[in-house]
């Protein structure tokens, strides 16, 4: 604790001199070695004895995550670091790793300026190290990269030191593609990582070492000298030449941008404000004198504290005792503030522009809430978080008595968890718990159990489906009841572009648009017709919905029906009374009464909702299910268990590869299938398997599946089993 | 066949005497009663009058037209207070029993609009077609109800404004004249409504004519049924007649 607490003491004195922070973060693909890292680093600056490093993770700090050996909460660490004679102050946030756990990841980047992609050397750039670098730069967060797990090259691949370099990169390369692909325009060329340079070093997090250009031309080491090294079992002497901490940090500190550097280019992109009023200015150039402008990246439950709000401060100083505005939920006074260390939060006084606080006492402050000493600041961009639940659950008090309880501890979750839905179902009146995967609701209830010891229990997890369309449907006529207006839509499935630019946020949701005029540029540059373009009218999950008519008399008083006829269908679909998923529904036409009591909204929400549902049944409505990619790596021995496993789940292996003795396997399986897959993978292999999965959206059902798939949701939700058509629609 | 037979405005007092008997002969009579209001007891005393039972129809069965394949067989009758055709509703029923070939015997009978308009004493002349003030709420305001309004008022004409119901009555008055207030705000049009006049219960025994300013009629409260007539610049006989004929509500 001593040195812990001395190294807060030297933090203190380094806050206010920005240009000697660092705020950076650790994304990985899962089992790629982000947790050791973090703790390596962590142990090397003298937070925690470097005999537990690696070995204790101190930033898996909930009890489950250590027992699960994955990381669920993104803690922050700050520590000190010594670099070309000056102390620097490094908070380090670690975000999970595991794909049920995407949210967190997202919020993090706010958080941060720079972050460490680590590639495992054995798997190479895997699809969710291109979902975090993805995420980085999105948030304009510069990257370096470690390259991890070295000493397996030698020892289980038995590569020698020119094998080695072409490994490296081709990992290089496909880092920068990733870079190239993905970073703001203005730094695709600088943002690049080379070995040269040394914004990439290799290394072994779990044995402690690495290694980087610039320091090989201090220490002359060559590659062929660590070869020998690992071959003989020396890593501890390697170790100790060539400190991980050390060389991870002096990247850091040399290449990743200290909070003044970064806010200057990234205030635009996260906030909309006027950049020439008194905080706009204040955050670009990281004024501590300025006003208070934080945003919370993530809210921590404490059983003690309560509400923990941790977020980035980009201007001003927050002081003990103040008053902040916190944007949608008032006013909350700062009753304690603190800088976190892994589980500890160590007070402190005041906390200045460029770092990272946690407060207590912003009640109702929830992640992405944007935190001022302004009463009207103009709240910082939603962070982009577009993961949809893919599995729920039906939850209940075990004891009818903790009904009240539970319902608060849900509140509760949800509030520190965003990913988490809860919903109540308006028919049965139990409440629903939805998550990212079968493990992010373990999770959950695991905390629910023994964190809030609420005895509950629940349902057996249900696949969360998804309705589309599979060619043009329509125009349908939908008719209201008194048959006086008549409303006409098509509806065709939206191209995948523009589909992954809503899951990115840059098309936003709902119907009142900021700034139409960009946004219809956008949709112009997808591909999306001007003149539709202009039409737009509603984003309701992935699905738009356009108004192409021309000159309709008082059809501008009826939109706001139509968007909820819209927004009630896509959220209803007429398959199975499930979410749809990218479609789009175009209003061609509609005749209407003269007279508005004639066209209310007992009238108008009937004849949207039967026009563009019949216009669905014509296009062929077609069911999606879930499906996640699982990376498998077992012995060769074992193959054909862990093949069999994923064929039984009507699963599809898309990749096989042999590394020494080892297969791994990719493969895409339904949701539906992986229910209770630990387990049998485990027992199928003898336990000699390492996997991980993450989720990859959406495929169609098999047609031969389809309908008693469709028959038993809807019977499910107390519907008659056959959905209705076409003529059923025209009909109404 | 089908008769659509308007009864007037004063219960079975305004029946004629050919409705009387097309009544009486009609296998199967029901009433509308939702687009609307009669006045009290006004089924029980006709039923008494032509010894049949009348049958209430709900808003659902008057627009799914389910009396029409009765009417293709027998003589089916279908009573609407005051005159038979003024709502869209009703020529749509004749309309889809034409198109079944269905013979339609049509009833005319007194309007409330014209009712209206000659008990307030102002011009027929001078008066435009009528519009409904629907109830508003955030997802459906329309504002084309004030820009008819203004459109009549450029041209000098009064506005005959009907009312939603709600629970068969008429939205209470406070609410009525809210709504065109705030419609008159959102289009920019302050203070274009001046002079209304609140016609309640037409031909019903308790009926009350009250003319006024908008601001103090927001103090008024009237019994339902009740429709106004947004007034344009009054001429003198104009004026003379309503302050004669009214109830006035000027205050202050």
């Amino acid at each position: 604790m001593g040195r812990k607490e001395d190294n807060i003491e030297k933090a203190l004195k380094i806050v206010e001199h920005t240009e000697l922070v660092r705020n950076i973060g650790i994304v990985a693909h899962i089992d790629h070695g982000k947790t050791t890292l973090s703790d390596n680093l962590i142990a090397g600056a003298g937070m925690m004895s470097e005999e537990l490093a690696g070995k204790q993770l101190v930033l898996d700090y909930d009890e489950q995550e250590q027992a699960r050996g994955i990381t669920i909460n993104a803690a922050v660490a700050s520590m000190v670091h010594t670099f070309q004679g000056k102390e620097y102050l490094i908070n380090l946030i670690d975000t999970p790793g595991h794909v049920d756990f995407g949210g967190d990841v997202t919020r993090a980047m706010r958080a941060v300026d720079g972050v460490i992609v680590v590639v495992d050397s054995v798997e190479g750039v895997m699809p969710q190290t291109e979902t975090v670098i993805r995420q980085a730069l999105r948030e304009h967060v510069k990257p370096v990269l470690f390259i991890n797990k070295i000493d397996r090259l030698i020892n289980e691949l038995r590569l020698n030191s020119d094998e080695m370099q072409k490994r490296f990169t081709k990992i290089i390369t496909d880092v920068n593609r990733l870079i190239a692909k993905y970073a703001p325009q203005q730094f695709t060329k600088d943002w690049q990582v080379s070995v040269q340079d040394g914004r990439v070093a290799f290394g072994s997090a779990y044995n402690n070492w690495a290694i980087s250009i610039p320091a090989m031309a201090e220490t002359k080491i060559t590659f062929k000298d660590i070869v020998e090294y690992v071959k003989n079992g020396k890593q501890k002497e390697l170790a100790q030449k060539n400190q991980l901490h050390k060389i991870i940090l002096n990247m850091v500190i040399r290449h990743l941008p200290d909070p003044k550097t970064a806010q200057s280019y990234r205030i635009k992109q996260i906030w909309k404000g006027d950049l020439d009023s008194e905080v706009g200015k204040a955050m670009m150039t990281c004024d501590y004198k300025g006003p208070v402008a934080m945003m919370v990246t993530k809210i921590i439950i404490d059983p003690h504290a309560g509400e923990i709000a941790i977020g980035r401060l980009f201007s001003g100083t927050v002081k003990k005792g103040t008053d902040l505005y916190i944007s949608g939920a008032g006013k909350g006074k700062v009753q304690t503030l603190a800088m976190m260390v892994g589980p500890d939060r160590i007070p402190v006084e005041e906390v200045t522009a460029g770092n990272i606080a946690a407060i207590v006492g912003l009640k109702g402050a929830i992640a992405g809430a944007t935190v001022s000493s302004l009463e009207n600041m103009v709240p910082f961009e939603p962070m982009i978080h577009y993961s949809e639940p893919v599995v729920t659950l039906a939850i209940e008090a075990k004891h009818t008595a903790d009904l009240p309880r539970l319902i608060e501890v849900l509140r509760d979750i949800s509030k520190a968890d965003p990913s988490i839905q809860v919903d109540i179902n308006q028919e049965t009146g139990e409440h629903l718990i939805s998550g990212m995967g079968e493990l992010h609701l373990d999770v959950t209830l695991y905390r629910i159990k023994n964190d809030y010891k609420v005895e509950v229990e629940t349902s057996d997890p249900i696949v969360v489906y998804r309705e589309t369309v599979e060619k043009k449907g329509g125009p349908f006529e939908g008719k209201s009841p008194n048959k006086h207006n008549r409303f006409y839509f098509e509806v065709e499935p939206l191209k995948p572009e523009v589909i992954q630019a809503i899951e990115d946020g840059d098309i936003p949701q709902g119907s009142k648009f900021k700034d139409k005029k960009s946004l219809v540029e956008l949709l112009v540059s997808k591909g999306i017709d001007r003149d539709e373009a202009k039409g737009l009218v509603c984003v309701e999950g992935t699905n738009m919905m356009f108004d192409v008519t021309r000159g309709i008399q008082y059809l501008d008083e009826t939109m706001e029906l139509l968007i909820e006829a819209f927004v009630e269908v896509m959220n209803r679909g007429p398959l199975a009374n499930e979410k749809v998923f990218g479609v789009k529904a175009r209003l061609v036409d509609a005749k209407l009464h003269e007279d508005s009591i004639h066209r209310g909204p007992a009238q108008v929400i009937p004849a949207g909702r039967n026009a563009i549902y019949g216009a669905m049944c014509e296009a062929k409505r077609v069911l999606l299910e879930p499906v996640q990619r699982v990376f498998i790596n077992v012995p060769q021995e074992e193959m054909g268990a862990a093949i069999n496993e994923i064929q039984q789940r009507r699963g599809i292996i898309e990749d096989m590869k042999q590394e020494g003795e080892e297969i791994s396997l990719t493969a895409k399986v339904p949701v539906a299938g992986m229910f209770g897959f630990a387990s049998a993978i485990r027992g199928a292999t003898g336990g000699k398997v390492l996997w991980s999965f993450e989720n990859a959206g959406y495929q169609k059902v098999p047609p031969e599946l389809q309908d008693s798939i469709v028959r038993s949701i809807r019977e499910r939700k107390g519907l008659r089993p056959e959905p209705y058509d076409a003529d059923y629609y025209a009909s109404m | 066949m089908l008769n659509i037979i308007g009864v007037g405005l004063r219960g079975t007092g305004s029946i004629t005497f050919d409705e009387f008997d097309a009544l009486r002969t009609s296998d199967l009579v029901y009433i509308d009663q939702y687009t609307s209001i009669g006045q009290p007891g006004l089924v029980r005393k006709i039923s008494a009058m032509i010894d049949r039972d009348i049958v209430p129809l709900t808003r659902e069965e008057i627009e799914n037209g389910s009396i029409l394949p009765e009417a293709e067989t027998k003589t089916v009758s279908l009573i609407v207070v005051g005159d038979p055709l003024m709502a869209t509703t009703h020529n749509e029923i004749r309309y889809e029993a034409m198109s079944r070939g269905i013979p339609v015997r049509i009833f005319e009978n007194a309007s409330i609009l014209n009712a209206a308009i000659g008990k307030a004493g102002i011009m027929v002349y001078k008066t435009a077609p009528p519009v409904s003030l629907p109830k508003v709420s955030d997802k459906f305001f329309p504002v084309s109800v004030i820009e008819k309004i203004k459109r009549n008022m450029d041209m000098g004409l009064h506005t005959p404004v009907l009312i939603d119901l709600e629970d068969q009555e008429n939205i209470p008055l406070h609410d009525a004249l809210n709504s065109l207030l705030q419609m008159e705000k959102k289009k920019g049009y302050d203070g274009i409504i001046d002079e209304i006049c609140v016609l309640s219960r037409i031909s019903f025994p308790d009926e009350r004519i009250i003319f006024g300013k908008i601001a103090d009629l927001l103090r008024e409260d009237v019994r339902s049924p009740y429709m106004l007539i947004v007034l344009s610049k009054l001429d003198d006989n104009e004026r003379r007649f309503i302050t004669s004929f009214s109830e006035r509500t000027i205050r202050g």
